[in-house]
């Protein structure tokens, strides 16, 4: 039995608690591999030594009292803290056009590069990601489909060890599945604002994947 | 009542996700709002608590994915607040084993957060791991290896190997 085949067996063989002899044959002949079953199976028992939370407070009866309160909240909606349905149709319609009128004043002071962009062509403007319709979601993908993390060996060189950690959480958040509508669900806009002034920021310190060039 | 009969172990899942009391008692009880107002959308194909379990985990991962976007954004490193100066030994002195293990578990990447404790703690079968995830078989036993393997490496100083 070869040493890769047993490792990709070792956690199953520690989980049933029983060593095939084809297996327990290897490990008294490899020494990496015998190392290597020891050390798992170490982790296993320091595992199983961790205490478990408290559960004092989840079964208070508080909780249930807590979980009430919050089930009835939100049964009750926030269309019912209004007096009459309508204000509250109202009071949307206009925070979505002040939204507008914010969004338009604002845009071009915040992203200089996209509302200097004058396309001469329907398809040309077509092809760029960000157009002056976009929304700070919107926006913010597109600055996040910008930016090339570069290799792991260069980051030192450029960045303090906490903005590397962020550069690397960024990154493997980028590459995880979840939508950025998911990611985004919870922020507020301020929140994704500042995001996506920090992404800005990193973009001009690393290559961009259009000109492959450091932007300084 | 339903709440009473599955709390504890919803509060458990749901802990060892984000490994932080106050965090995992809201959690818990988002968990409940969520399956009472969803209640009707309940297909009977899988059983309640397996039910319970799919929104236990997603709203955890969700709650994982956007405490680091907010860690991004503030530029500091999520595991900041379970790291500790102190050596190896002077930990296990301490008794901080939790602590240990919660900035380990805390530093795998949230797919595999989940498969582990689904797989350690929950003692979930590969099968039912990958249909609660709705991913495959492989996949889970990919993500559990990778786990485990990266759990070995952060917590090798405090591994005894056995004799």
């Amino acid at each position: 039995m070869k040493c890769e085949e047993v490792r990709k067996r070792m956690l199953e063989t520690i989980e049933k608690g029983e060593i095939e002899p084809e297996i327990s044959l290897h490990l008294q002949k490899c020494e990496g591999c015998s190392g290597v079953f020891k050390e798992y199976r170490g982790l296993f028992k320091l595992l199983e030594t961790e205490p478990e939370p408290s559960l004092e407070e989840v079964r208070s009866p508080q909780y249930l009292v807590l979980l009430r309160e919050r089930i009835d909240a939100s049964e009750r909606g926030w269309l019912f803290g209004f007096p009459k349905p309508a204000w509250a149709f109202a009071l949307a319609s206009v925070l979505v056009f002040a939204l507008l009128l914010f969004n338009l004043s604002n845009f071009s002071s915040k992203f200089p590069y996209v509302a200097s962009y004058s396309p001469s062509s329907t398809f040309e403007y077509a092809e760029r990601p960000a157009s002056i319709y976009l929304g700070a979601e919107e926006e913010l993908a597109y600055l996040l489909s910008e930016v090339e993390v570069p290799e792991d060996e260069e980051l030192p060189q450029l960045l303090s060890t906490s903005e590397t950690n962020s550069l690397l959480q960024a990154e493997e958040l980028l590459s995880s599945e979840a939508s950025l509508e998911t990611l985004l669900e919870d922020l507020s806009e301020e929140e994704i604002e500042m995001l996506s002034q920090t992404i800005e920021n990193l973009m001009s310190v690393f290559p961009s994947k259009e000109n492959g060039v450091k932007r300084c | 009542m339903l709440v009473e009969r599955y709390r504890e172990r919803i509060y458990l899942l749901v802990w060892r996700m984000v490994r932080n009391r106050e965090d995992a008692l809201d959690l818990s009880q988002e968990v409940f709002v969520k399956a009472y107002k969803n209640l009707k959308s309940f297909r009977h194909e899988s059983n309640f608590y397996t039910w319970l379990y799919r929104i236990a985990v997603n709203l955890s991962l969700n709650f994982v994915r956007r405490e680091k976007l907010r860690s991004f954004l503030s530029l500091s490193d999520l595991s900041d607040k379970f790291r500790s100066d102190s050596s190896p030994s002077e930990d296990i002195e301490r008794h901080q084993l939790s602590g240990l293990i919660d900035r380990a578990v805390m530093k795998l990447p949230e797919k595999q957060r989940a498969v582990f404790i689904l797989r350690h703690y929950e003692e979930m079968s590969v099968k039912e791991v990958a249909d609660l995830l709705g991913k495959s078989e492989g996949t889970i036993k990919a993500n559990y290896y990778q786990a485990i393997k990266k759990l070995r490496e952060s917590l090798k100083p405090y591994v005894e190997g056995e004799e």
